[in-house]
């Protein structure tokens, strides 16, 4: 007898360069996968920076006007993928809003080490998704990568 | 003096199966009654005062002694729906300074000034292996007319963490990190009580899962659509005696006991026939029996629907056989098979229907996810209640391009420690390849097809979203026991 729906899974075995694999959890509490390749664009960001004015009285001797007290910086990466169908995008979409998304840091060893998923965010925002009239389209997000650690002073 | 829960957050499937299981990032409410005393009547006494009678069961309580001359007591009957002062005190009734010129039946009476500070103290426990581990303390103040309500969702949130801990290696495993259960006790508490928590029933285990739900959905916060149920159709569980079910029909000097268990004794070439006159079986349609024999010895058991009879069986343990329908209800009939004592009993019977309609969906909405090969994968189902102790299996019909069919692959899950949670099922294993030329899976769940004890269905309390109204739902004490979590 059976108990559930049949989900018909799509089943892509191209081999695939540069792969970047996420992973995320939708609405319902289930995992969702995608794996973006070929060419993903990486971008580098810096702010949050707190900056402090010395009152310099003795200009001859000081060493700064300004200094740094604390800044963020991080990688990112432009994610995309090109010319896909609805049911993708939809599926892809989920992404946008979901509170857990991480990207599989050894995608290469993972069957032997074991999966390492690192907690990555995405930048939030509007994004244009697919024309009413068109069947296929393109779709592309960012993730920010953990943080790097600065000193403050 | 009770407390009554009337509302649970469950919903029922169909006649026979309902969902336990909530989303915790949506309100998971119970709602409840206060009802200090159940009144029976309401009568004008004269004209600036009505009797109010209670129930009989009532008086011989040793709380009489908190109605006295003086003191305050709201009513709920009819029309009354106030705070009233007790004017005096009968045996069984009390005069209470109000009249609205009606009379009225029903209701119940809760005491004022007598219960200062009233409220409900609860414990919520979570499940965690096997045991309850209490997570929070709470305390609930009933609204003026006693009425309140639990909303458990933000105590359980704290619970759940989106640590993704599967091995992408095992065929299925469950994830307590996004799902479980759990189960509460209360306490009612006034100025100068002196109550114990009630005590725990297993029944009442209630399960989340770290979803949350949107607006328009069928079975609202409830997670039904994605709980798996077996169809069943009927379940004897302990009750084979004439008018429950069952005709019995026993050949002269057989002996025949229901305790429970159907218990049956004959002598050379006796019989017994369980003839079943409630379920209520479709013509042409296919029905699974499962039987669980507990003793047999030099006797024979067959199930026969019109003509067709199944395949006898001679030893003990759970058994299941498929009917055809023919109109007319079947029937058990256990016979003798030789020389010596002729002994036979029946645990339970459940019948359920061949063909579910409730087709349960994985945590997933309506789309088609893609495997990439070589990546870890999994789809995540409800392995719920409905379906403890059932064998299950997954089944992939691989596809081509053309979605024509390649071949098909059926494995057993692992049921034995996997249940009343989400389960991660895997669909490629890491070390072995899909078919070749493979673009589509379909992928499903079934019960095997070997016979296996079909998760008796624990209604108990369950039945329907109200508790056995009038009878103390949880009882006073403080003792449990944890029986069906494996």
């Amino acid at each position: 007898m059976k108990i559930t729906e049949t989900k018909r899974i799509r089943y892509d075995d191209l081999c695939k360069d540069n792969p970047i694999y996420l992973s995320w959890i939708n609405t319902l509490g289930g995992r969702c996968y995608w794996l973006f390749s070929r060419n993903q664009f990486i971008s580098f960001g810096t702010g949050e920076e707190t900056i402090f004015e010395n009152a310099v009285i003795d200009l001859e001797n000081s060493e700064a006007f300004q200094e740094v007290l604390s800044l963020q910086a991080g990688k990112g990466m432009i994610l995309g993928c090109n010319n896909i169908d609805r049911n993708d995008i939809e599926y892809i979409k989920s992404i946008l809003y979901s509170p857990k998304v991480q990207i599989l840091d050894n995608p290469d060893t993972w069957t032997t080490e074991g999966c390492k998923w690192t907690t990555v965010i995405v930048v939030r925002g509007n994004f244009p998704l697919i024309e009413t009239k068109e069947e296929r389209a393109d779709i592309s997000l960012t993730i920010k990568f953990p943080i790097i650690q600065i000193q403050t002073q | 003096m009770s407390l009554i829960i009337t509302q649970r957050p469950v919903a029922n499937i169909d006649s026979f199966n309902v969902s336990k299981w909530n989303a915790a990032f949506s309100p998971i409410i119970y709602k409840g009654q206060r009802q200090d005393k159940t009144v029976k009547s309401v009568k004008i006494y004269n004209s600036s005062s009505v009797k109010v009678t209670w129930n009989a069961e009532w008086t011989k309580g040793t709380s009489i002694s908190e109605i006295e001359t003086g003191t305050s007591i709201y009513l709920n009957s009819g029309k009354y729906d106030g705070v009233y002062d007790v004017l005096s005190v009968l045996t069984d009734a009390v005069i209470l300074d109000v009249n609205l010129g009606v009379e009225s039946t029903g209701g119940y009476l809760n005491y004022v000034s007598k219960r200062k500070n009233y409220y409900i103290a609860i414990e919520l426990y979570r499940i965690v292996d096997n045991e309850y581990v209490k997570i929070s303390d709470a305390i609930f103040r009933p609204l003026p007319n006693g009425q309140f309500t639990f909303d458990f969702s933000s105590m359980l949130q704290k619970h759940i963490s989106f640590q993704n801990t599967f091995d992408y290696d095992t065929l299925n495993e469950r994830d307590l990190n996004i799902s479980g259960g759990f189960n509460f006790r209360v306490k009612k508490v006034w100025q100068g009580s002196n109550n114990s928590f009630s005590i725990f029933s297993d029944k009442d285990i209630t399960y989340y899962t770290g979803s949350s739900k949107q607006l328009r959905e069928q079975y609202g916060t409830n997670m039904a659509k994605y709980v798996p149920v077996t169809n069943n159709v009927d379940l004897f569980d302990g009750d084979f005696a004439n008018g429950l079910g069952w005709d019995i029909t026993s050949s002269g000097s057989d002996k025949v006991f229901y305790k429970g268990v159907f218990y049956w004794m004959g002598i050379n070439g006796a019989f017994v026939t369980l003839v079943n006159n409630r379920t209520t079986l479709t013509p042409g349609a296919s029905y699974v029996v499962v039987i669980k024999i507990k003793t047999i010895q030099n006797a024979k058991i067959t199930l026969v629907c019109g003509t067709t009879s199944g395949a006898e069986i001679t030893t003990v343990g759970i058994h299941k056989q498929t009917i055809i329908s023919n109109g007319t209800s079947f029937y058990i009939k256990i016979e003798s098979t030789g020389l010596g004592s002729h002994k036979a009993s029946l645990e339970y019977v459940q019948i359920s229907a061949d063909v579910n309609t409730h087709l349960a969906k994985f945590l997933m909405d309506d789309f088609e996810p893609t495997l990439f090969a070589g990546y870890p994968f999994d789809l995540s189902f409800i392995f719920s209640d409905n379906i403890q102790s059932l064998e299950l299996n997954r089944v992939r019909n691989f596809l081509d391009i053309n979605k024509t069919a390649i071949s098909s692959s059926t494995t057993a899950l692992d049921v034995s420690s996997n249940t009343f949670a989400v389960n991660r099922l895997l669909i490629e294993p890491i070390s072995s390849d899909l078919p070749a030329g493979t673009k589509y899976i379909d992928c499903y769940l079934e019960v095997g097809t070997d016979a296996k004890e079909t998760g008796v269905y624990v209604q108990g309390t369950m039945d329907g979203q109200v508790f056995n109204a009038g009878v103390e739902p949880l009882q006073q004490g403080s003792n449990y026991d944890l029986t069906i979590h494996p």
